[in-house]
């Protein structure tokens, strides 16, 4: 061996070697590590030169000994060729043994072989295992030269034939994105698309046949095979995805196929059938009305639509069934579990529970001085200088589903059970309030005040229940007493139907038009489907779309999208019981660790909306200057900024002192840099959670992401809950939202409990703000809760509803007066 | 001379013999009881409070008297080497009123209430011996009127004039024999004219009549609520004499028990002008017999100082009276000292059952002050911790469902509160700055040994931006002086706070080193050629 091969190999053993003399030391420290790796490279690199400038100039001529002795490359078939280093492969004649020599890269001009080999000169060639050994080879003595990228086409087309057509998938991948330019490698794929779309196609996967096939029919649509083949594969899809009923997917395979082959007799056939099929059912549609069964008609008219929307006179048939059946679906991506209309944190109970069980009193939007109420139920009246609320019933007020009225006597009982300090209603705001309650008349309630509050419609908001299910004290068992009632027969665990109830108060406005006669409220698992619904026609109305998925429906001619009036307050409510959360340094290290401007912007697909903004309190910062809404923020107080390094050392400190304050108390230690967050089963709430997950990960702090419902309880060993808050009367809503989710007490910062108290007795609204204003100070300070951001949320909704125009709080807000616009 | 110095130190030497006489011996040691002592001691006072007894009105040829044989009583008892730390109460026997209100079937007929007081009265007697001085009889037509409110737990009870003269009784005790149809239901209560306050009602059953007698002797027995004068020894303990515990046939065990401590303000006839409970305080008794003088040894357990050793007016007594736990939970209200229409609201409630362990939190103060406290299993006392913020404002004994105490005069501690609040935000603030500032200065010094000199002026940059040590103290005296509480106890810990956030902004934003890096920056970067 000569000199320059010794020397090389040295250097390769000294490679080699170089990790085993690393000290234990650099071993611990990553940084240490990466620097010893680049000091290791930079002697490699000084060294390797020096070594290669001793290298002879001139390669050696190989000699028929030498080949022979190099005769046996060793390839290594357990782990793919696209993962091993690229080589070639020389065959050389029976006068060198017929030797095959493995070769690192032959540096060929376009890495392409000269055919037919030339018959005089030399090759110069460099052994693969014998790197820096180069050698001359003549030409003639060369019998064939296989380049990597062929020996991965011929291993893809053995895979292929051995049916391994995942395998195969991967070593085309490979060369089409680094070798583009081979020969050979448009048959191997397109036998790689025919053979799989034939399996596929035994195996009952149509889907992917009928993707293979059309890639195919790009490359080549004159394919033999190719037309029989995508002929069963779209009657097969076609077929499967009619019986599940979507009608929209099925019409897109053939118009898909209509594209690529034109002339396919597929098309003709199904686009035929369709039109039977839409005859049919428009005949059934207009039968349906014939005989007033406008439900029945609507049914089928939206299936007419869905089967075959290019039916003449079928927008004439839509609004004629519509009129004569005002029916909406609403494309939902959160279910209402339990239906509560002022539900703080669970978007789908506070939607849907204005459906069902209207509240006592209602919020309808931010007003001058707090905010605005309605009631269906009752009007109310301060008298401040006797200081008495009277609350009397309106006659027109809506019934219990069982028809049963709302009396005085109930409305007394319910508000005396929220002042009652051991029943489950009991509302520690209303209980400070009031001084008595008494029935004055069967339809009239007094309550003696202790005080008057700024707002005591704010602390009617409860779902009125009769005293008979107060009195047995069954919690659970509200009854329904909403505009809707639930067909809990026709509904399924993704589509709920709503009835209009016949016992609803009649509206004041008799000349005001009819509402929905039906909703029905379908589940997608993404907001992405429900808008393809949308588009598609298949629902009427999106009830929240996600800020980056707004594109998707700016080009939508007929959807009309809408904000609504109020934003919610994104809050991580930590677990203030264990060890970890309960340590405010360890909760600030946390805040500091989140890049909220980042995620903020992420989640609004890197637009800016008005109204979107990280916040430093618990309360809304309003959508705009002056917003009323925003009362209670103290725009002094800037939100904290993103600093990962103090966020890493600050969590170090907390963790230490979080593991002697468990000592302490008995509790099992922290012994992991773990937290578990739990949030909403919503894609806003997922997305933001995955990016906080990824941003914790960055100081050390492996994060479990839980979903919980937030109908239930948070999971008893979590560490963050993240809440969708609706804090629109910051005066009562934070102390329900403290309520509701910090139950223990005794956590809670005594400033923070201080100035809660405080908040009831204020005299007007300048002191009431101030007190909101400290309070937003305290909370800063302490982090009970980690204020993230305010996001405004949207809607939206197939142009030509009426009644959605106006932005809202809540989507069924006006539930009542929506109506399809006449064509 | 000793013996006259304890006579004084009851407020006021007493003129009047039913005031009870406290003996001590002239050394302060006791010792060992000899029998024939003791029983001398126990024939002395026969013969005295016999006589008192009898007495009323008091006429002074009487007390002159009664002095006169107290004299002699001390000169004989002086005569034995061993006098003893004890009180005449001891050796009292109890003078206890049973009204027996029967059935109207059987209290119609007059022998057999007569017959039924008469069995009652003699069963009594022969179980409790002399320690017991017991008539029974049927209600008085002025007793029946109140007979009702006393059997009574949510009625307000007001007893004749006669129940509080302590001349004529020590207890009455209520009992009341109905039928019910599962027999016999007997229930019973004591007023003790002394203390002038209702035992716990005593209920008991009896499936038919000929067990009513016995059924009856126990709930009587079980009403009777101990009552002790009280004798300080110490600070923290005190020596209750138990009425007539000497004069009992045998020293049998006592349970642990709990005492509510009373100040008996007395007229000159010996009669109640008030009877004032000590406030949250308790005096606790351990398990076990009583000493041999018939006194047990008692802990005082209190949320006051000195309780017992306050300077009172006038003849007064201090009693202590058993107090029984009960399971039912009770509403303890918080107010300000200084403004009692208002309520403390926030402030944390903890309690220590039997004031043992760590403090268990119970709840806060609601809108109205108030608190619910629980009672344990099975009942007892606890020791409840009033806390606000980090501040311990108060640490009182309660038993168990006793409302005696139900309302507590705090300081108003929220303004203490607020600055507490701020102190604790101004040291988290300088947490974050000290551990950035560490950060910051870790990186500079790497980036100036490593010669990077356009990243050692940005991060020189960013540390000066940093609040100084200056602003900090600034904002502290500013705030210092906003903040005022009226309580001199928060005030003082209020600055406390201050002055040693002070210390601790002095001690960790030291300037020099952000100083030397600044210079070592300006001595060794390159300087800007295009700068002017």
């Amino acid at each position: 061996m000569d000199s320059a091969s010794q020397e090389m190999d040295r250097l390769g053993k000294q490679h080699i070697d170089l990790p085993n003399q690393r000290t234990a030391d650099t071993r611990r420290l990553p940084r240490c590590h990466g620097l010893c790796r680049t000091a290791c490279l930079l002697v490699l690199c000084i060294l390797g030169r020096d070594a290669f400038a001793e290298a002879p100039q001139q390669p050696s001529p190989l000699t028929p000994q030498i080949s022979k002795q190099l005769s046996e490359p060793s390839i290594d078939t357990s782990t793919p060729l696209y993962e091993q280093p690229p080589f070639d492969l020389l065959y050389l004649n029976a006068a060198n043994n017929n030797a095959v020599l493995k070769l690192s890269p032959v540096p060929l001009p376009d890495r392409k072989v000269p055919q037919p080999l030339p018959r005089s000169g030399y090759l110069e060639i460099e052994l693969f295992d014998r790197p820096g050994e180069r050698y001359r080879v003549p030409w003639q003595a060369v019998v064939q030269l296989k380049l990597f990228e062929q020996l991965l086409l011929e291993q893809a087309t053995k895979l292929i034939q051995e049916k391994r057509f995942d395998e195969a998938y991967d070593y085309l991948d490979y060369v089409a994105t680094h070798y583009p330019n081979v020969s050979g490698f448009a048959e191997v794929e397109q036998l790689f698309l025919i053979e799989e779309a034939r399996a596929a196609l035994v195996q009952g996967q149509s889907e992917r046949a009928f993707a293979d096939l059309c890639r195919l029919s790009e490359l080549n649509p004159n394919h033999p095979e190719l037309s029989s083949l995508i002929g069963q594969a779209v009657d097969t899809l076609v077929a499967q995805r009619w019986q599940k009923g979507e009608y929209a997917a099925a019409r897109g395979v053939v118009e898909t196929l209509s594209k690529l082959l034109p002339q396919h007799p597929a098309i003709e056939k199904w686009r035929q059938q369709w039109q039977t099929e839409a005859a049919e059912l428009e005949k059934q549609v207009r039968q349906a009305l014939a005989e007033g069964n406008a439900r029945q008609a609507d049914r089928l008219v939206r299936k007419l639509r869905q089967v075959w929307p290019q039916q003449p006179g079928l927008d004439q048939l839509i609004a004629e069934v519509r009129q004569a059946y005002p029916r909406f679906q609403v494309g939902i991506t959160q279910p209402g579990a339990r239906p509560d209309p002022t539900s703080l944190i669970d978007w789908g109970s506070r939607r849907c529970g204005q459906l069902i069980r209207k509240a006592l009193v209602e919020y309808t939007g931010p007003g001058p001085e707090g905010g605005e109420y309605r009631s269906a139920f009752l009007r109310w009246q301060l008298d401040a200088e006797k200081q008495t609320l009277t609350l009397r019933l309106r006659p027109e007020r809506p019934r219990f589903a069982d028809g049963r009225s709302y009396t005085a006597y109930d409305l007394a009982q319910q508000l005396a059970s929220r002042a009652a300090r051991h029943h489950e209603a009991y509302f520690p705001p209303w209980a400070e309030v009031v001084a008595g309650i008494r029935v004055f008349s069967p339809e009239e309630v007094i309550v003696n005040l202790r005080f008057v509050p700024l707002k005591p419609e704010a602390l009617l908001q409860c779902v009125p229940v009769p005293a008979v299910i107060l009195a047995s004290s069954a919690g659970n068992r509200s009854p329904d007493v909403g505009p809707f009632l639930l067909a809990a027969e026709e509904s399924s665990s993704s589509r709920w139907v709503f009835l209009r109830n016949s016992h609803a108060g009649t509206s004041s406005d008799q000349t005001s038009p009819v509402g929905p006669a039906e909703i029905e409220e379908i589940a997608f698992p993404r907001c992405r489907d429900a808008l393809r619904a949308l588009r598609g026609g298949e629902v009427d109305i999106v009830d929240r779309v996600n800020p980056w998925e707004l594109p998707l429906l700016a080009e939508a001619r007929d959807v009309t999208v809408q904000t609504y009036r109020v934003p919610l307050v994104h809050l991580l409510v930590p677990n203030l019981s264990k060890p970890l959360p309960g340590n405010r340094d360890f909760r600030r290290a946390m805040l500091y660790a989140i890049d909220r401007d980042r995620i903020l912007q992420s989640l609004l697909g890197g637009k800016r909306q008005p109204g979107c903004q990280v916040i430093s309190g618990p309360f809304p910062a309003g959508t705009s200057f002056g917003d009323p809404l925003g009362y209670a923020y103290d725009a002094q107080i800037k939100p904290r900024e993103y600093q990962p390094s103090l966020a890493l050392a600050l969590s170090e400190i907390a963790f230490r002192q979080a593991q002697e304050v468990a000592r302490k108390r008995g509790l099992p230690p922290p012994e992991s840099r773990e937290v578990v967050l739990a949030h909403p089963p919503h894609e806003i709430a997922r997305e933001a959670c995955r990016q906080i997950q990824e941003q914790w990960r960055l100081i050390g702090w492996t994060v479990k992401l839980v979903e919980a419902s937030p109908d239930r309880p948070p999971p008893p060993d979590y560490d963050f809950l993240y809440v969708e808050a609706a804090i629109w009367e910051p005066e009562v809503d934070v102390i329900r939202l403290i309520t509701r989710l910090i139950s223990e007490r005794q956590y809670l910062s005594p400033q923070v409990e201080l100035a809660l108290a405080g908040l009831g007795h204020s005299a007007d609204w300048p002191t009431l703000g101030q007190r909101l204003r400290d309070l937003h100070r305290w909370v800063y300070d302490d982090l009970t809760v980690v204020p993230l951001w305010q996001l405004v949320d949207f809607y939206a909704y197939r142009s030509g509803i009426k009644g959605l125009e106006e932005p809202r709080v809540s989507l069924y807000q006006n539930v009542e007066t929506w109506q399809f616009a006449p064509n | 001379m000793a013996l006259s110095r304890q006579f004084c130190k009851s407020d006021e030497p007493s003129r009047n013999p039913a005031t009870p006489i406290t003996w001590w011996r002239p050394s302060g040691k006791h010792l060992p009881d000899p029998v024939g002592v003791r029983r001398q001691i126990k024939l002395a006072f026969y013969v005295s409070t016999g006589h008192m007894m009898r007495r009323q009105p008091i006429e002074k040829t009487r007390l002159l008297r009664e002095a006169l044989i107290a004299a002699a009583a001390i000169a004989w008892l002086g005569a034995f080497p061993v006098v003893y730390g004890q009180s005449f109460f001891t050796l009292v026997p109890c003078r206890l009123n049973v009204i027996c209100l029967l059935p109207p079937e059987i209290a119609t007929s007059t022998g057999l209430e007569q017959e039924f007081c008469r069995q009652l009265g003699e069963r009594l007697a022969s179980e409790q011996g002399p320690a017991w001085r017991v008539s029974v009889a049927p209600p008085s037509a002025e007793d029946r009127a109140i007979l009702r409110a006393a059997l009574r737990r949510d009625l307000p009870f007001d007893p004749p004039t006669s129940w509080r003269k302590v001349a004529l009784r020590d207890k009455v005790v209520v009992l009341a024999v109905k039928r019910t149809g599962l027999g016999w239901h007997v229930v019973s209560r004591d007023w003790d004219v002394r203390v002038e306050r209702l035992g716990p009602l005593v209920e008991h059953t009896a499936p038919t009549w000929s067990g009513v007698l016995a059924a009856a002797a126990e709930t009587v027995r079980r009403a009777v609520v101990p009552v002790a004068q009280i004798r300080l020894v110490e600070q923290q303990a005190v020596r209750l004499d138990l009425q007539g515990s000497l004069l009992m046939e045998e020293r049998s065990p006592l349970p642990r028990r709990q005492f509510l401590a009373l100040a008996r303000y007395e007229d000159r006839d010996g009669n109640a002008r008030a009877v004032v409970p000590l406030p949250w305080t308790i005096l606790q008794s351990p398990e076990g017999p009583p000493a041999e003088d018939g006194s047990v040894s008692c802990q005082i357990i209190s949320g006051l100082k000195n309780p017992l050793s306050a300077r009172r007016r006038g003849r007064v007594q201090l009693l202590a009276w058993a107090v029984t736990p009960r399971s039912r939970s009770v509403v303890l209200s918080l107010r300000n000292r200084q403004d009692s229409q208002k309520p403390l609201v926030g402030y944390e409630v903890l309690a220590q059952p039997d004031g043992e362990g760590s403090p268990q939190f119970l709840g806060r103060t609601d809108f109205a002050g108030q608190v619910e406290i629980p009672t344990e299993d099975p009942p007892g006392w606890k020791l409840l911790w009033v806390k606000h913020g980090r501040r311990v404002l108060a640490k009182v004994p309660l038993v168990d469902g006793s409302t005696e105490f139900t309302e507590l005069a705090l300081p108003d501690d929220d303004p203490r509160l607020l600055a507490e609040g701020y102190v604790m935000s101004v040291q988290d603030q300088l947490v974050d700055l000290v551990t950035l500032r560490s950060v910051l200065i870790a990186r500079l010094r790497a980036r100036i040994a490593a010669g990077d000199w356009e990243q050692a002026i940005r991060l020189r940059d960013q540390l000066l931006q940093l609040k100084s040590r200056e602003v900090f103290s600034s904002e502290l005296t500013q705030q210092q002086q906003r903040l005022f509480c009226p309580d001199p106890v928060g005030q003082k810990q209020i600055d406390k706070m201050f002055e040693e956030t002070r210390r601790l902004v002095n001690l960790y934003l030291n300037p020099r080193e952000v100083e030397e890096l600044v210079k070592e920056i300006a001595m060794k970067a390159p300087r800007r050629t295009d700068t002017p």
